[in-house]
């Protein structure tokens, strides 16, 4: 069995009611939180950003980037799968065709627009040659206008770099294939 | 006829068909490489395979004919393992490049592959690579990896065309289909290999890479090359027309279509007139002002054109690009002066057999009965070549729709329409004192079209309803954008006098409008009550051919 006991109102003591020794009690725990805090910073949730950062979690995808092929050409084909499958339609990829028979296709243009992208990842699911990662870990920085977030093949392959997947499968060089 | 069962299923089907139709008949896809409708059985994929009763073994269904009282069965264990067997062979040496092939989306094997195979290969040896990217003429190229053998593309310049310009070279899977030596494709009709080709073996170099096709909308249209009208499919993606693909029709292109039908399409993308312009008069020289020109192209458009203003009377009205509403009350006060001073007989219109048949109707009603206009000359496209297949000499889609249209505005009143040389020779002898243009040009030769220009200058009215820009646009004093085939509905009449729809594609390009509307805003400004007859193709006769849509 429960015993409730019914109350009505919170009447104040005389104490009380002259806010003098509650006012202080106040002040004393304010007084307690920031010796506290500017003393030994235990308890403190902010961060001395930029000095300091939270690390990312494990997962975190940040900006896509555009991978190498061994000689530091793209290695993307222009398949537009990524842009097929982006929810955002935020990929735009110009195809034009390669000197190379062996490459035949490629993004004469790659632009990503960072402010329509919702970072999904789906692209580079999509990828059938691990030409687009989103695995930089960064965010995109602020700019001054939209342009600024409309990043092109050139940018996104600075953050690129070589992989380490077999292009195309593998193909005599014999130049016939 | 022929009673018999597939998987199940009646069918009666006319002695003679084969199984592969006689199963579409109920629904039933037997899949296919090799077998076409138009061309010989060579039975050589064997994709067709399938198990008839008291057969001992499985027949390709594309060479059996129906017979009385067969069993069919196209889904049994037999017929499963064949059908994963010859993919399992066709994939062998297939070099799965679907990323940078354009046929992937509408690719025979691809389609096959997701419901009659399924599986990975077993092969532990590498493939067998050939050729890729050879250019082999005729705007087709060819990559012999990813070819199935099927033989269609050799098969229809063999039979459809009759010149044989294409075979099979070396054996087993060294095989190949390519060209002869030092004998690239020619002639007018290669494009349709590339459509034959199953697979991505043969590509249109127009089209490659350009756009992947799931991305592709498609609205039913004809062509307007010629006066053939064959019926063709508008292949576009975000307002932009990306190729013309022929549509079935046994009685006017059955499933071809030519070479310049297929690039016929390019003036929707290209040279647009966006924004209606008026030329006002004595500012000086011409000056461009139009924003939406400012191209390189038309930067040395311009420039070649200042140099030949210097042959030739300069023009002295300046162009400036206006509202609609700008531009027709410009028009509607042009037309209005010339009606009271000289009255309609002044007036000339060029109708466009480029146009539609709503489209020239709604001109000449608006001529005929409001201004009085009783000079229609014949506008279009000048003649070109023509041959015993598909092509015609006459290269205007709808010069029977200009007919009728006359038929029916302006014939009753003993009007019939003149050349286009006659309007060159009218406006010189100061005949006519306004022009109203249809279409982009005048089909007379270079020299009588710069007369023509020049004339026009002294003109007191030169109202053009252009798609693209063209000397006869920079000489107008209004020059107001109409939509192309691509952006409208409408009916063009073919050479052999059947009525077909087109369908509209894309959205309207810049500010352009059809005909039909701008006529009735004009005539509206000027305050006629004129409505373009809605009954239109009701009315018309009844010639359309039951195949035509």
């Amino acid at each position: 069995m429960i015993r409730v006991r019914e109350k009505y109102g919170d009447r104040m003591t005389a104490l009380e009611s002259s806010y003098l020794t509650e006012t202080l009690k106040g002040l004393s725990i304010t007084l307690r939180h920031f010796l506290e805090n500017t003393l030994t910073r235990k308890n403190t949730v902010t961060l001395n950003y930029p000095e300091e950062k939270k690390p990312y979690p494990e997962r975190f995808r940040g900006l896509h980037r555009l991978m190498k092929r061994d000689d530091g050409q793209v290695r993307c084909v222009a398949c537009m799968c990524c842009a097929t499958v982006c929810p955002a339609h935020c990929i735009k990829i110009e195809a034009g065709e390669h000197d190379d028979h062996r490459i035949e296709k490629f993004p004469i243009e790659f632009s990503i627009d960072w402010l329509r992208c919702v970072y999904c990842g789906l692209c580079v699911d999509a990828c059938p040659c691990d030409a687009i990662r989103m695995d930089t870990g960064e965010h995109p920085k602020p700019q001054i206008d939209r342009n600024g977030f409309l990043t092109t093949k050139i940018d996104l392959m600075k953050l690129g770099g070589p992989s380490v997947a077999v292009q195309g499968g593998v193909r005599p060089d014999n130049g016939e294939g | 006829m022929a009673k018999l069962t597939i998987n199940g299923k009646d069918v009666e089907a006319a002695a003679g068909t084969n199984l592969v139709e006689a199963a579409k008949q109920v629904g039933v896809e037997i899949p296919v490489f090799c077998y076409h409708p138009k061309l010989s059985i060579a039975a050589q994929c064997r994709m067709c395979l399938v198990e008839v009763e008291k057969m001992p073994k499985l027949v390709p269904a594309c060479q059996t004919p129906v017979a009385e009282g067969m069993v069919v069965k196209t889904d049994s264990e037999r017929v499963k393992t064949a059908q994963a067997g010859v993919m399992e062979f066709l994939l062998l040496n297939h070099p799965v490049d679907c990323p940078i092939c354009d046929q992937a989306g509408e690719c025979a094997l691809q389609d096959y592959y997701m419901v009659y195979d399924l599986t990975g290969s077993r092969s532990t040896v590498g493939k067998v690579h050939k050729p890729k990217v050879q250019d082999i003429g005729g705007g087709v190229v060819l990559d012999s990896e990813r070819c199935v053998m099927c033989s269609r593309c050799v098969r229809y310049f063999d039979e459809i065309t009759g010149d044989a310009q294409m075979g099979f070279f070396n054996r087993g899977d060294r095989v190949e289909v390519s060209i002869f030596p030092d004998s690239p494709l020619h002639g007018e009709y290669c494009g349709n290999v590339v459509d034959l080709c199953p697979v991505g073996a043969l590509t249109w170099k127009d089209f490659r890479f350009k756009c992947r096709v799931w991305f592709l909308e498609k609205a039913a249209s004809v062509c307007p090359g010629c006066a053939r009208g064959c019926n063709v499919t508008v292949e576009h993606n975000e307002g932009k027309v990306f190729r013309l693909k022929p549509r079935d029709n046994e009685a006017v292109n059955q499933c071809w279509m030519c070479d310049e039908g297929r690039a016929s399409y390019k003036f929707v993308n290209e040279g647009r007139l966006l924004d209606p312009v008026v030329r006002e008069e004595k500012k000086g020289v011409t000056t461009e002002t139009l924003s939406s020109q400012r191209s390189e192209e038309r930067k040395a458009y311009v420039k070649k054109e200042e140099a030949k203003a210097g042959s030739r009377e300069p023009h002295t009205r300046k162009a400036v690009v206006v509202t609609w509403e700008r531009a027709l009350a410009v028009a509607a006060e042009q037309l209005v002066k010339v009606v009271a001073t000289k009255g309609g007989a002044a007036i000339g219109v060029v109708l466009s057999p480029q146009a539609t048949l709503e489209d020239n109707r709604a001109v000449v009603r608006f001529a005929a009965d409001h201004l009085g206009v009783t000079a229609f000359y014949m506008g279009g496209r000048l003649d070109g070549e023509g041959d015993a297949f598909l092509r015609l000499a006459d290269k205007n889609p709808n010069r029977a729709g200009v007919l009728a249209a006359l038929e029916m505005g302006a014939v009753a009143r003993g009007l019939a329409a003149r050349t286009a040389d006659d309007v060159v020779a009218d406006v010189e002898s100061g005949k006519l004192s306004a022009l109203i243009v249809m279409g982009n040009n005048l089909p007379v030769s270079p020299d009588a079209r710069a007369r023509l220009v020049s004339a026009a200058a002294r003109l007191d009215a030169v109202i053009v309803m252009a798609s693209n820009r063209s000397e006869l646009v920079d000489a107008a004093t209004v020059a107001l954008p109409s939509a192309t085939f691509a952006e409208k509905e409408g009916t063009f009449v073919n050479a052999m006098g059947m009525h077909q729809k087109l369908r509209r594609g894309i959205a309207l390009v810049g500010r352009a409008l059809p005909e039909t509307q701008i006529v009735q805003k004009l005539a509206a400004k000027m305050g006629f009550d004129f409505r373009p007859a809605r009954e239109a193709s009701a009315a018309s006769p009844a010639t359309a051919a039951p195949g035509a849509h």
